[in-house]
Order: C-alpha cells, then sequence, then structure tokens
C-alpha cells in the first residue's frame, strides 16, 4: 500500500482527502503571500511559532492516520514514508538524523525558501527563516515516528536558505506542550457537508473537473521534491495548515489590534486572488490545458476552465449561478475548504471565511476580461499589478457554510 | 520639526507605495503591521510620533532594509 492509495474525494463536493486529512494543491505565490499576512499581522517571531504549530497540528494528523493505515511501523519506516511523501506532495527534501529525544534535521530546496526566492529574493533581503511550515513537519513526522504524543518535540529553523544558508537546518529537542490536535477527519466533514448545489455549464465544468483530477493525480515532486507546473511551485497541502493560520491569525488581531481586523480578512482575500490569477492564469495559458480543453477563446471558456481547475484542486464545487460579461459575476459552492472546516471545528465562525472563493472569483473576472489570451500571456508580478491597478473589482461573500448558511456564494461587481 | 516629522511620514508612505513588492497591498501591510487604521495612514497629519516611528519600522520590514532612502 503506498499514500496514493489513501487518497480520496468527495466528488459531489470537490473536497480531496489523504488518510482523511483534507488536502488542496496551491501554488507558491499563494503560499509566499499567505504566510507573510499571518507574519505582518502578529510579528516574525509569533507568526513564525503560528506556523510552525499549524504545520505540527495538520502534519501531526494526517501522518500518524497515514502510518496507522498503512501498517507501517517503527522509526525508521515511519520516516521514511513521511519525508517521501513531503517530498512527493512538492514541499522539498527532508532527512533526519533525530530519535525520540530529539536531534536535527535538513532540508534541502525546501518549497517555500525556494518559492520565497523566486518571488522576492531578486529584490528583497529576508531578515529571519521562512519554513515554518517545514519546522512542524518535522516536529511532527519524528513525534509519529516515535509514537510521541503531539508537542512532545519542538522545533527550530536555526538557518534558512534564505537568509544565505546552502541549506535549511533544524534543531529537534524535547517540549512540554502536547497539545490537543485540533483538526478532523473527512468522517466529520461529511457529517457536515450541505447538499450538493449545481450551476450554469455544470456538464462543461465537470467533464473538464474529470481530465483535470486524473491529471493531477499524476504530479509528483521532482528530484528536489518540487513540482514546478504551469509557470509555478504547486504543493499539495494538509488544509487544516490554512485554515487552523487564518483562524488563529483572525482571533489574535481582532482581539489585539482590531482596527486592522478588516485589512487582515481583505489581505487573506488577496491570497485568493494571486493564487487564481497565478494558478488559474497558468493553468489556462498551459501546453497541458490546451491539449485537454483548448485555448480559452472567450470570456465564458475563462470561467469555466477557472470553476473546474478550482474544483480540481479540492477547493470546493465552485458553481456558476450568474454571469455578467465585464460586470457581474455570481459563485455558489456546497462549502469549500475554509467553510466546511470551519463548521467542523468551530460550528459557527463570526464572519464569512471563504477567502480563497473571494479573491478566486475576483481574479476569475480579470483573466476573463483583462487579459489577452493571444499570444500567450506571462503571468507575471508586473501584469498582476497591472490588473490591480486598472481594472478593479469588488466581491462580497453574502453566504458561508461555516456560518451556518445551506451554501458560500460570493458577488463579484465592478468597483 | 513636527512638520518635519509629518512629511517625512508622507514620504515614505510614498516610498512604500511606489517601491514594495506587492504594493498594490503596501498600505494594508502596512496598517496591519502597526495596528494602524487605513484611515490613519491615509492622514498622516493626524498621527503622534510614537505611530510614525512604527511606520518607520514597519516600512524597513517591508522593504527588507535597514535604511530607508528617502530625501530628508
Amino acid at each position: 500500500m503506498t499514500p496514493s492509495d489513501n487518497r480520496s474525494r468527495i466528488d459531489s463536493h470537490d473536497l480531496s482527502f489523504l488518510a482523511g486529512s483534507a488536502v488542496v494543491f496551491h501554488c507558491h505565490h499563494f503560499n509566499v503571500f499567505f504566510d507573510q499576512t499571518i507574519d505582518d499581522a502578529v510579528g516574525a517571531e509569533r507568526g513564525t511559532e503560528l506556523r510552525t504549530r499549524a504545520s505540527h497540528e495538520a502534519w501531526y494528523l494526517l501522518l500518524s492516520s497515514l502510518c496507522e493505515r498503512m501498517a507501517v511501523d517503527g522509526p525508521g519506516p515511519r520516516l521514511e514514508v513521511a519525508a517521501n511523501l513531503f517530498a512527493a506532495a512538492g514541499h522539498g527534501r527532508m532527512s533526519f538524523d533525530a530519535s525520540a529525544a530529539g536531534g536535527a534535521a535538513t532540508g534541502e530546496t525546501l518549497h517555500y525558501a525556494v518559492g520565497w526566492r523566486d518571488k522576492y529574493g531578486s529584490r528583497l533581503r529576508r531578515q529571519y527563516p521562512i519554513d515554518g511550515f517545514a519546522a512542524g513537519f518535522a516536529a511532527a513526522a519524528v513525534e509519529v515516528a516515535h509514537g510521541l504524543d503531539a508537542g512532545s518535540l519542538a522545533c527550530v529553523e536555526s538557518s534558512c536558505l534564505v537568509t544565505g544558508a546552502d541549506r535549511c537546518a533544524f534543531t529537534l529537542s524535547p517540549a512540554s506542550a502536547v497539545f490537543v490536535v485540533e483538526g478532523r477527519t473527512d468522517e466529520a466533514w461529511r457529517a457536515v457537508l450541505p447538499a450538493p448545489v449545481t450551476g450554469l455549464h455544470d456538464d462543461r465544468v465537470e467533464a473538464i473537473t474529470k481530465g483535470l483530477v486524473d491529471f493531477l493525480g499524476n504530479v509528483a515532486g521532482d528530484d528536489r521534491g518540487l513540482v514546478q507546473a504551469f509557470g509555478v511551485l504547486v504543493t499539495n497541502h494538509p488544509a487544516d495548515y490554512y485554515n487552523h493560520l487564518s483562524n488563529r491569525m483572525l482571533e489574535v488581531t481582532q482581539k489585539e489590534k482590531p482596527q486592522t481586523l478588516e485589512v487582515a480578512r481583505s489581505l487573506l482575500q488577496e491570497s485568493g486572488q494571486i493564487c487564481g490569477f497565478h494558478t488559474f492564469g497558468g493553468i489556462l495559458a498551459s501546453p497541458e490545458w490546451e491539449a485537454l480543453v483548448g485555448a480559452p477563446s472567450d470570456p465564458l471558456d475563462v470561467i469555466i476552465g477557472g470553476l473546474a481547475i478550482s474544483r480540481a484542486l479540492g477547493f470546493g464545487h465552485w458553481c456558476l449561478e450568474a454571469y455578467e460579461p465585464d460586470q457581474r459575476l455570481v459563485l455558489v459552492s456546497s462549502g469549500t475548504y475554509e467553510s466546511v472546516h470551519n463548521k467542523v471545528v468551530i460550528e459557527e465562525t463570526r464572519w464569512p471565511c471563504s477567502y480563497l472563493f473571494q479573491g478566486g472569483a475576483v481574479a476569475m473576472m480579470q483573466l476573463a476580461h483583462r487579459v489577452e489570451w493571444q499570444p500567450r500571456p506571462a503571468f507575471s508580478g508586473a501584469l498582476y499589478l497591472k490588473l490591480r491597478r486598472d481594472a478593479p473589482w469588488v466581491c462580497k461573500q453574502t453566504h458561508c457554510v461555516g456560518r451556518g448558511d445551506v451554501h458560500d456564494r460570493v458577488v463579484v461587481t465592478r468597483a | 520639526m513636527v512638520a518635519s516629522s509629518k512629511s517625512k511620514t508622507l514620504r515614505i508612505i510614498v516610498h512604500l507605495e511606489a517601491d514594495a513588492p506587492d504594493r498594490y497591498a503596501a498600505l494594508q501591510r502596512l496598517a496591519l503591521q502597526t495596528g494602524l487604521a487605513l484611515e490613519a495612514l491615509e492622514n498622516p497629519d493626524s498621527l503622534t510620533d510614537e505611530q510614525r516611528a512604527l511606520i518607520e519600522e514597519a516600512a524597513k520590514r517591508i522593504l527588507g532594509v535597514d535604511t530607508l532612502e528617502i530625501e530628508s
């Protein structure tokens, strides 16, 4: 049995799972900007702690379930499964020299470090390590390998590619902060899922989604443990990582600087917009897309393509409710990986929480109406800036499963 | 002295909006880092010296520099 044998999907809701944990594909533009927003809100030190903890919890849940399902026993085999999965999912290569009492881990070409250098390295000098995600993974992997409780070990990145080191180094040490993992598995998700929704052009969207899901099933890390495709670095993340982080960051922001709560939420939406621009755009302009579907020839092709991509990536069952070209886009979804998580874990959130849905919908209007598709465009930072300045759109999330509504719904209009 | 400090803050914000990575989000990032409302950043005259110092430090972090290259 391999990790892939433990993948499952809820096709009616387009949610994906690995060993019971929800997983989603994302790109480095989204990942780096999202993490940056966390640090902007709570500071570098606390942000690193929050990111490490969120990853630690998400990976502990996933790896402990995976090793149990695969009947893998013993520290060596369990660490091997974990490290191979990490690389296959595009996060980079990690090696361990650790026991139940701690030790060291080393990261080669880690996704966040390589991604940050690609996105900002030519312009910025970073002053602190970036790989809280890998640190949390390392702690969880060693704990699961040795049958320890979550939180028995702490992991800190001591040197990092982005601050000038030639590789990323991590120190694992005993900790006394054993914690309860907050995530839930697919059984809990299934129990709260609302009835499926449908939308316009669903037959077309669904046919493309099926092809894309098959295609993504074959995506795996290269020799570096990275997935380079569609002009971006792709990862398959435990969704809990993002959900824990956005919830905890907003909680801190509301408590400590409530005057910037809406700013924090708008930057989470911006992360989604960045994701939509780079990932949807990169896929729609790719030779693979051309072979599978054909190059977009009108704005509706872009909207339909965006819906299919979002479904295949595990974002949720995004459907088209209404569309007025260049004026208005209304999408509905029977939950998203953000809203269903919150429905399960928090029961009822204080505000609409499907930030990726919000930002992705805005990006779809940008791509549909402000991008020339022939010749094939390059989805650069400069183009993103131009679109943000020249073609402003606003998005309002009117419904959210996380708040008790029967579906998620977003409305995009001109600013 | 106070007038000079105010205009320096304005120049920092202008500099940030022109040169920051992700400059479409520069003002929001500045707000989130400093804990100052966007309205306050849009009206630098209303800021205290302590708030101006917060803005300067946050701008350095966003730009990844030790000193800001703005005219004094």
